[in-house]
């Protein structure tokens, strides 16, 4: 497995590192190593390579079945991973109850259960709030397959994002968990992998810094649901020099509705005692804490956040020289009052943060000593030039100022710069950072202001950019099912889909349509007057109904009678039971608020192609009546009668009400005759429906040529990769079941049908038998026509074919019709040759434009929703993850020009393009149009959800990565000042590269960072090491 | 045309208001090794009383005889008309189904899989 290689390059690159004396990064390579092989494609032992066909093994007896994840395999890793026993148990359920067994014979049927068992697993689970996304795939593959002893086992793979979300989770920082969800909310399900509360959460960690050396520690949590404080977390670390700790008491509030989404508060003290060089910063803080964020707005998702943090404590400071700046102190009492505000915005794939603090600081009386003012931004940006392959730029601007009052300001206060992040108020899931970030200096040694004045500045600026490009990857999605176009094709569907079912769900919360709910659902109690047009009254009358029908059917009426009553229960034609069914439908739409509309309309409205329930009832049941008076039983035919009026009299009163319910939400189609002006016009051929006919017509054209073009055309012999279905083929032609199939094989060498009859559908054609096909057919085709009449009857030739067939071709062209004729007579088996299979993706999209334009015939008599959907397909897409069908035309048009140009077609390529640059331009005509309809307020709504669905399904689809090497390569500017010495205050430059290896959106960073301008004093460089998660679904 | 091998993908989203989740669910069949059925489900689920609940459920399944119009609706997904038709008179007749038939097997499940196509 290609992972095995990640493991060759980092161990490669680690070696070379240790000669350079950082012998450090041998422990981060480790690390990541091990990492590694927790994805290592598959455990130890050995596999016998197994056909890709399942047919093949049908009968098969299974001697093994296993359902395989990434946290099933073992490794160093595992004790992270705590849900493996919780999964493991999962899935030997899920084995108990699957169809395919161990000992059984392999069979497809069973095998097919299988999979829609698993596949509806993972549709029925709910993502956790703080997840935001679940991705589950799941697919199979055989193992230790035994053609003689005929047996094999199966594997069932399934790779789901709810084992990395936990794993990540342990890693997960603060500052990111507000980014992946800005309300964390309750996690129901106790045993949610990823329920963290009542839970003790401990997180040990280590690292290493030049200046704290070797450090350790550990951070633990509490979570729980109940009270104003529910979350208590408490850290510490520590080194030969140096110490930190912390302990806070936290709560928080969700809110369901209105600007704010979510606010959190704490309580808390934290410690630390961190070297400078050759400085030491001590500072201990009793802190009451309070932020909040408000909610998405706008299309950008602008979010702003805020907060505030009232702190008192100490700020110390061991420098070992004298300060005799009088407005610098060591030692000093610190109360301070800070307040910042911020904001977020995303688009696509980029991203902004910026955000303002204000500290106002006194020495622990209640006089101002001095303000701090600090401004962060942010920016990142990830450009996929190719799936999968995401380049990544972040770039970070910070810069502080301090204004003193005459009063001194604590050394441990000033700004002292590095390679780590110093957030603005310890706690707070917001990191606003307040030091200059330069990656080339260890942690707070960027602090020279002067010639042995290491006391850091009183302004600062830091600009940082950091740059990366996966080179190796292995996609979350395989290939093979991601670049299928049919997988994308229906994605775009089921978007579609998604958008209709959320205008719905947001149209029942109406208030019209509340209101017309409570009153079509009716009063339980019974009224004395007139039946009321609801289903309470429907359903009494329907239970009457039945209850005389079954007391005529105790009474043995007459055939007619009883055939009359027969065709209720079972409708002719449509096969409805007309009374069970009316009341299953009234009982649903009663008791399933999802189902009503559907339920209600299926009773009274029916739809174009069926009518309602009860009207169709009615008539049934008027048969009835008359069969009873002809039988003679006018008794009963009058009492079934009077029934059957009050049954008309409720639909009669129901049919308003319903026809307003289904009116509702309803969009005047006229919005879209703008767009459909530049679509589909009978005005005019200029549109896009005229276009499309054009560029058909061309590709007919390039085919109807292709029968005389050699190499790349159909006047070519066949190619091994001309049969695209050996086994199929073979048996056709051994078998001879059809008129071609048993001409073909009266024609071959007895050699090649003795080969034919050896041959076993059991597995593929051997290579001989395929050889001496493809020279059979090959003879054949350079010989005379092919083609009688009764040969090739039970062939879908096309016109093409049969007119070049009744023209007496000769040379290349009647190679071309022998070669067309095979094709077209085994169309899934034998390629009609290179250039038809190049054109086959246009034609296919060409065939999609023609199917989605002819629905829009007589478009002013559709529902404004079936117009929208075929007009999106047509022209709108959803990017690049299901592109518009007139898209997918340019697309391919362009991908055409060479292979067309080198089978000598130049002129059929200049249409082609010519034709395209006219769709291009109208179809950017017409998405205007489709973006200048109004909205009404759900459907911008719905449409922002399914935005927001789609966003996250292109990265699944044609980014995110389960495994992914990056090369990272980093460029600081800082500087702290004043200067108060010759040659300080001056900006520094770092220059760093390292690699990132992630897993999912869990990034590892490890590198080293040069100064480029280092002052003796300074260091050479510092490591870079960072853990982080990216937030790929903003 | 290649082996049909079969998968399926499913994504479920928590809309950025946290109080609705879309599940898509895509599944791939196959009848032998060159005959692909495909099934698609997707659910709307709400926030409602601090649980979700289902709101609304499609599942659509499109194949073994994999016609142009099927393929079509696939592609350019359902219209409200069709997602009405799936809730009413295809659930009811799948209802009736015992264990024993198969929604591909029942003829008038077959009929109503044609009306589903034509439904405006």
């Amino acid at each position: 497995m290609t992972l095995l290689l990640a493991q060759a390059a980092i161990g490669t690159w680690c070696w070379r590192i240790r000669r350079g004396c950082e012998r450090s990064l041998l422990a981060v390579c480790c690390g990541l190593m091990l990492a590694a092989s927790c994805f290592a494609a598959s455990d130890d032992s050995a596999r016998k390579p197994c056909r890709d066909s399942v047919d093949s093994y049908l009968g098969y007896k299974i001697s093994n079945v296993r359902i395989v994840t990434p946290l099933s395999i073992r490794t160093p890793l595992s004790f992270l991973f705590g849900s493996q026993k919780k999964l493991g148990d999962e899935f030997d359920a899920l084995l108990q109850r699957m169809p395919v067994k161990k000992g059984d014979p392999f069979d497809r049927a069973a095998h097919n259960a299988a999979m829609e068992m698993l596949f509806d697993r993972y549709a029925e689970k709910l993502v956790s709030p703080g997840e935001r996304i679940r991705v589950a795939f799941t697919t199979f593959r055989f193992e230790d397959c035994d053609d003689v002893a005929r047996t094999i086992s199966i594997s069932y793979l399934v790779y789901s994002t709810e084992f990395l979300y936990f794993a990540s989770r342990i890693f997960e920082k603060p500052g990111d968990q507000i980014t992946r969800s800005l309300a964390p909310g309750k996690l129901e399900n106790p045993d949610s992998l990823a329920n963290t509360n009542n839970k003790l959460l401990p997180q040990p960690f280590a690292g290493y810094d030049r200046a704290r050396e070797v450090f350790g520690g550990a951070k633990a949590a509490f979570n729980t649901e109940n009270g104003i404080i529910n979350k208590v977390d408490l850290g510490a670390s520590g080194s030969a020099n140096s110490a930190t700790a912390d302990f806070n008491l936290a709560g928080a509030k969700d809110f369901a509705a209105g600007f704010l989404s979510h606010v959190d508060w704490r309580m808390g003290y934290n410690y630390f005692n961190l070297p400078s060089d050759p400085n030491q910063l001590k500072a201990g803080t009793g802190l009451g804490q309070i932020f909040g964020a408000t909610r998405p707005i706008g299309s950008h998702d602008l979010t702003f956040r805020f907060g505030a943090s009232v702190e008192g404590g100490n700020r110390q400071s061991e420098l070992p020289v004298s300060i005799t700046d009088p407005n610098v102190a060591q030692q000093l009492g610190y109360g301070a009052l800070k307040a910042y505000l911020g904001a977020t915005a995303n688009h696509d794939r980029r991203s902004w943060t910026a955000s303002y603090g204000l500290q106002l600081s006194s020495d622990g009386d209640l006089g101002l000593n001095y303000t701090k003012h600090i401004f962060d931004a942010g920016y990142r940006l990830r450009y996929l030039w190719r799936e999968h392959r995401p380049f990544r730029l972040e770039a970070q601007f910070t810069a502080g100022a301090i204004r003193t009052r005459g009063k001194p300001v604590p050394v441990a206060e000033r700004f002292f710069g590095g390679n780590k992040v110093r957030s603005f108020i310890d706690g707070d899931d917001w990191i606003i950072n307040t030091a200059p970030i330069i990656r080339s200096f260890p942690q707070n040694t960027f602090n020279l202001v002067g010639s042995n004045l290491p006391i850091g500045g009183e302004n600062f600026f830091s600009a940082n950019v950091t740059l990366s490009q996966p080179v190796w990857n292995f996609p979350a999605v395989p290939f093979q099912i991601s670049q299928e176009q049919i997988v994308r094709d229906a994605l775009g569907g089921q978007l579609r889909t998604a958008r209709v079912a959320t205008v719905k769900s947001y149209l029942e919360e109406e208030p019209g349509y509340v209101t017309l709910n409570k009153a079509l659902l009716g009063d339980a109690a019974p009224s004395d007057g007139p039946p009321s047009g609801n289903l309470v009254a429907l359903s009494q009358a329907v239970d009457q109904v039945e209850e005389k029908l079954a007391a005529i059917g105790r009474q043995n009426p007459p055939s007619e009678v009883s055939d009359a009553i027969a065709a209720v229960s079972d409708e002719p034609d449509l096969g409805a039971d007309l009374v069970a069914d009316s009341k299953d439908a009234i009982e649903a739409a009663r008791t399933d608020t999802s189902a009503f509309k559907a339920k209600v309309r299926e009773l009274i409205a029916g739809s174009n192609t069926r009518k309602g329930l009860i009207i169709r009832l009615i008539t049934r049941l008027d048969n009835v009546v008359d069969a009873l008076r002809r039988a003679p039983l006018p008794a009963a035919a009058q009492d079934l009668g009077n029934t059957v009026s009050t049954l008309k009299q409720i639909s009669t009163s129901m049919e308003p009400q319903v026809a307003k319910l289904l009116a509702i939400g309803k969009v005047d189609i006229a919005l879209y005759r703008p767009v459909m002006a530049v679509v589909k016009t009978d005005a005019s051929d200029d549109d896009i429906d005229g276009v499309v006919k054009q560029i058909a017509a061309t590709v007919e054209a390039i085919k109807k040529r292709a029968n005389t073009i050699p190499n790349t055309g159909r006047a070519a012999l066949l190619q091994p990769a001309d049969i695209k279905l050996p086994k199929p083929l073979a048996v056709k032609l051994r078998d001879g079941s059809d008129s071609v199939s048993a001409f073909l094989n009266s024609q071959f060498t007895q050699e090649t049908r003795d080969l034919l009859k050896a041959y076993k559908d059991t597995e593929d054609p051997p290579d001989q038998l395929l050889r001496a096909l493809i020279s059979e057919l090959n003879r054949l085709i350079s010989g005379p026509s092919l083609f009688t009449d009764d040969r090739f009857s039970d062939a879908d030739l096309t016109d093409a074919t049969e007119e070049l067939a009744g023209s007496n071709p000769q040379g290349a062209a009647l190679i071309g019709l022998n070669r067309s004729l095979l094709a077209e007579s085994f169309p899934r088996e034998i390629s009609k040759s290179q250039l038809d299979d190049a054109l086959d993706p246009l034609d296919g999209f060409v065939k999609d434009a023609t199917d989605t334009l002819s629905s829009l015939d007589g478009f002013e008599s559709s529902d404004a929703d079936d117009v929208r959907s075929a007009v999106h397909q047509l022209v709108m897409g959803f990017g690049d993850l299901s592109p518009a069908v007139t898209a997918s035309i340019s697309s391919e048009v362009r991908k055409l020009q060479r292979p067309l140009t080198n089978a000598g077609l130049q002129t059929e390529a200049q249409a082609l393009l010519a034709e395209n640059a006219k769709l291009t331009s109208l179809q950017k005509r017409a998405r205007d149009a489709f973006n200048s309809i109004p909205l009404t307020k759900l459907e911008q709504q719905a449409d922002r959800d399914i935005a927001y669905a789609a966003r996250s399904l292109d990265v699944i689809f044609r980014e995110i990565n389960l495994v992914e090497i990056a090369p990272v390569v980093t460029f600081d500017a800082a500087r702290i000042g004043p200067g108060v010495s010759p040659g300080f205050g001056k900006t520094h430059y770092g220059l760093g590269a390292g690699v990132r290896f992630s897993i999912v959106t869990l990034d590892f960073t490890a590198g080293y960072s040069f100064n480029l301008n280092r002052q003796p004093t300074e260091p050479r460089g510092a490591v870079l090491l960072s853990m982080t998660i990216s937030d790929l679904f903003r | 045309m290649g082996k049909c091998k079969e998968f399926s993908i499913n994504l479920a989203v928590l809309a950025p208001s946290n109080k609705r989740q879309f599940s898509f669910g895509m599944m791939r069949g196959c009848i032998d090794d060159n005959t692909p059925l495909y099934a698609m489900i997707f659910v709307l689920r709400d926030l409602i009383n601090g649980e979700f609940q289902d709101r609304v459920k499609v599942k659509v399944t499109v194949g073994p005889t994999f016609n142009d119009k099927a393929e079509g609706l696939m592609k350019r997904g359902l219209n409200a008309a069709q997602l009405d038709f799936l809730q009413g008179p295809l659930t009811s007749r799948m209802n009736r189904l015992n264990p024993s038939n198969s929604e591909v097997a029942d003829p008038r499940m077959n009929q109503l899989g044609q009306e589903l196509l034509n439904q405006k």
